[in-house]
């Protein structure tokens, strides 16, 4: 019997570790060096359609180059032994690596601009594919027999093939874990053909349910898309581990209005220790705002993050004459939806003296700002868990949050919580602690006394317990 | 006694029969005749849904185009039937025609469904031919809340006149009629207490069916090797309305590897409407719509299901779907208003009754994550005989011969 660990994600990622990534690599690293010897690593093959298994100095050698932080390159997939072929990939699938092959055709200058256009406009490929199906149906229809002897289906969705047993790298009895990006990467309907098919048990990730609950604050109209890997991740898991118990309750809710089977769903938690990395020399943006006094939010901007609020909260505070208040640091690449807010932080003359926006900024000089901030501040509308929260923390700073799903669930007394919506209030605690550092340093003091930060090792751990709770001897 | 001659009066024809009422027609038009009878079937149908290949010598296209297409001055969808009948009894419509064909002696009417009876009332009126014959009344449901429903579902709130008219007829008929046949107990107590004078129960059947090899091979080849579930129906409204009330807007309860399966007319506005939802992509993503099947074809579907689904809640008769379904030994998930007329197979094991959304969906979940349907056993098998139409309608043709011999004695 083996414990299966899915690295598809991070063998195919050329960046940083951010987000999903750090954790497959870090739940990577705890399987990597555990002392149970039935570990193995895999990867899905999606143009081939099966799982592969990944040689442990192959994994050795991909978690080396993420923890020096280097640019991950493609990594060649083996050869999947009897894989099913690329035919047996859905119509759109199929549709879908045809364009990508077109693309990868183009000159580099164009390619991540058609790339773009084909990622937002996807959804009017596949309905033009299935407006031809249905065309082609309504013609045989209308110029065809009344009742043809065979006839044509409207609609039939391709389904996965049907795993190959000779090629299959997987055991009856054997437990699967991946945390993947699964909805880009996997084919969930046959990881279920071979959970019914060889018994295989499975544990899958559920970071939080944000397209399908708050679907407008995610890029396109994604609701749909993730209802539907939701489903298949309940019909294929064994277990959940969700990363809050916020997100077991939205997925549980989101599992019963749709009808799914609810596999039990437990709440795992991440990895929030403060990354060891040597501290170098400021670089040159950074160490203009460390001269300064400042309040840190560390998260891409986009709407979700709602740096609107702190924008129109620091406008209040301006408005009434207060002017001797700390710079507001923003640390995370531009987003989605935020067009607006950078062309009013751009343009507003009352904001531009307090505004900086800081982007690719590495391990050391995050760890220099965390230092040095006079706090952190999280008006995020929604959360699965609220990283920035659990890494202030760990850096021992105070943070002023949202009080909204998930974030609460960490920062316990410790830090203290906020309508994300109420400007008048964010501008009226901000304010009060500017004007009481005395209360920060006190607030600090407990933090460092009382907060302990989740180790990676902990959470690696716990994983492997949860594949060990399912492995059949 | 001469063989006696019954005229078989309708709004659809039933020389190929399809839906249920056809079946229905064409099962008890073949009882009386193996039973002696000479039955003339007259239909008075809509042109515009029936191929010349479906109609008799006898029957009566009734025109699109015809001013009695209109109640009152306007049109009104859904009613056709009941305007067929004022239709078939007007000089100005086929009435002529029809008394034309009429033969020489008629011993019965019959009326399937209340829309033809003033056509009924009519011939025996004024043709002597038809002056003594008996009248029965075949109801299929009770009609008048079941269009009420299909109204109440289309948002039509200015249609109290027609239903007010259509729930008169109903009763007249069965006041008039010497003999009603209802299909579930329900309908039977409903059409006493309408003055019915003698009402008997006459359960909808089944024909068994065989299936053939080659077309076997044929779906087999297409369909998922995974279980999948089975709905089969017509575009008549309430079949999806009623899908979406039973089990929501979500097919999230089919495994990813399985499929629902829909067979019938139903299955372009089921798509429409699973498409238009919010979980779009998961129902597609199970979604296998085959269109309307010859008999063949259906048979090897219904053979290779692993169940069938019965969402139905509207209407007040039983449904044919429904005994086949029964008696087809798979599984069957359905509703409390699918069972009328059945109830005494509520108990078998592959019966599961749902009454909600939620409750449906479990069942769905339950059945197909489960090993296909225990074989049918020989005191089952018992049971099930009694769906098949030969049973339903065998004591059909001994009752009104019955009915006329005791016309005979009273004259």
């Amino acid at each position: 019997m083996s414990i299966w660990f899915d690295i598809t994600t991070i063998l195919t990622w050329n960046r940083p570790a951010v987000g999903i990534v750090r954790v497959e690599s870090e739940c990577a690293r705890h399987f990597r060096n555990a002392t149970q010897s039935n570990t193995r690593f895999c990867c899905f093959d999606r143009s081939r359609g099966g799982y592969v298994e990944i040689d442990r100095n192959h994994v050795e050698e991909v978690l080396i180059r993420f923890k020096q932080g280097l640019a991950q390159q493609l990594s060649p997939v083996p050869e999947v032994a009897a894989g099913p072929a690329v035919s047996a990939l859905s119509r759109e699938e199929r549709l879908k690596l045809g364009l990508l092959s077109l693309i990868n055709r183009l000159p580099r200058r164009l390619r991540d601009a058609a790339l773009r256009f084909a990622y937002t406009r996807r959804e009017a490929f596949y309905g033009g594919l299935r407006a031809y199906q249905e065309a082609r149906f309504a013609l045989q229809t209308l110029i065809g027999p009344n009742l043809s002897p065979s006839p044509p289906a409207l609609v039939v969705p391709d389904p996965a093939p049907r795993p190959d047993r000779q090629a299959l790298i997987f055991k009856s009895g054997d437990v699967y874990v991946s945390m993947g990006l699964d909805w880009d990467q996997k084919n969930l309907e046959y990881l279920y053909k071979l959970k019914q098919d060889i018994r295989l048990r499975v544990v899958l990730f559920c970071y939080d349910i944000i397209p399908v609950k708050l679907p407008h604050l995610c890029v396109g109209d994604v609701a749909s898309r993730f209802a539907k890997y939701f489903t298949d991740v309940a019909w294929c898991a064994d277990k959940i581990l969700c990363i809050s118990d916020c997100s077991r309750r939205d997925l549980a809710q989101l599992l019963h209005e749709v009808g799914a089977p609810e596999p039990e769903l437990s709440v795992v938690r991440l990895g929030s220790e403060v990354p060891r990395a040597p501290e170098q020399l400021p670089s040159a943006n950074v160490a203009e705002v460390l001269r300064h006094r400042y309040v840190l939010f560390v998260s891409t901007i986009e709407r979700r993050k709602n740096h609107e609020t702190l924008y129109r909260a620091y406008c209040r505070l301006i408005d009434a004459g207060n002017i001797d208040i700390p710079l507001l640091v923003f640390v995370g690449m531009p987003g989605w939806g935020v067009h607006d807010l950078l062309s009013d932080l751009r343009l507003d003359p009352r904001i531009q003296p307090y505004i900086r926006m800081l982007n690719h900024v590495s391990d050391s000089d995050l760890a220099q700002l965390y230092r040095h901030a006079e706090f952190t501040v999280f008006p995020s509308l929604y959360e699965g868990w609220g990283l920035p929260v659990a890494e202030s923390l760990a850096y021992g700073k105070f943070c002023l949050a949202s009080n909204a799903a998930s974030i609460a669930e960490f920062g316990g007394d410790l830090i203290e919580y906020l309508d994300p919506w109420d400007v008048p209030a964010w501008a009226e605690r901000l304010g009060w602690y500017f004007r009481h550092p005395e209360e920060v340093a006190e607030r600090e003091a407990r933090i460092r006394l009382e907060y302990r930060a989740i180790s990676w090792d902990e959470t690696g751990a716990f994983v492997l317990a949860q594949a060990n709770q399912l492995a059949i001897p | 006694m001469n063989r006696p001659t019954l005229l078989l009066l309708s709004t659809y024809p039933f020389q190929r029969p399809r839906h249920g009422g056809q079946i229905r027609l064409s099962e008890i038009a073949r009882t009386y005749r193996n039973s002696g009878f000479m039955v003339h079937p007259f239909a008075v149908y809509e042109l515009e849904n029936y191929h010349k290949s479906d109609v008799g010598a006898d029957d009566v296209p009734f025109d699109a185009t015809s001013s009695f297409r209109l109640y009152r001055g306007r049109r009104v969808p859904f009613i056709n039937n009941f305007l067929a009948g004022r239709f078939a009894a007007s000089d100005e419509g086929a009435f002529q025609k029809i008394q034309r064909r009429v033969p020489s002696h008629v011993d019965v009417i019959e009326i399937e469904q209340p829309w033809l009876l003033p056509l009924a009332q009519r011939l025996r009126r004024e043709l002597p031919a038809c002056r003594h014959a008996c009248l029965v009344y075949g109801s299929q449901n009770i009609e008048a809340p079941m269009i009420k429903s299909i109204f109440d579902s289309h948002g039509m709130c200015d249609a109290d006149d027609v239903l007010a008219d259509i729930d008169a007829l109903e009763r007249e008929a069965a006041r008039e009629a010497d003999l009603v046949f209802a299909v579930t107990a329900g309908d039977k107590t409903r059409l006493e207490n309408f003055g019915a004078r003698k009402v008997l129960l006459v359960h909808n059947g089944i024909a068994s069916w065989r299936v053939s090899a080659e077309r076997l091979d044929y779906w087999r080849s297409r369909l998922p090797a995974a279980p999948w579930l089975l709905f089969v129906a017509s575009a008549h409204p309430p079949n999806f309305t009623d899908f979406m009330d039973c089990i929501g807007y979500s097919l999230a309860c089919i495994p990813p590897s399985s499929r629902f399966v829909v067979a019938g007319s139903v299955g372009v506005h089921l798509h429409e409407i699973l498409s238009k939802s919010r979980w779009r992509d998961i129902n597609l993503s199970r979604l296998i719509i085959l269109g309307m099947l010859d008999d063949q074809d259906l048979a090897a579907v219904k053979a290779l299901t692993h169940g069938f689904l019965l969402p139905i809640l509207a209407g007040g008769g039983s449904n044919i779907k429904t005994a086949e379904a029964l008696y087809s030994g798979k599984y069957v998930i359905c509703t409390p208003a699918s069972l009328r007329g059945f109830d005494a197979y509520r108990s078998l094991p592959e019966v599961t009754v749902a009454e909600s959304p939620a409750q449906f969906q479990a069942a769905i979940r339950a059945v197909l994550c489960s090993a296909p349907a225990a074989p049918i056993t020989p005191q089952s098998k018992g049971i099930r005989e009694g769906l098949l139409w030969d049973h339903c309608l065998a004591a059909l043709p001994t009752i009104v011969t019955q009915l006329l011999e005791n016309k005979k004695l009273v004259a």
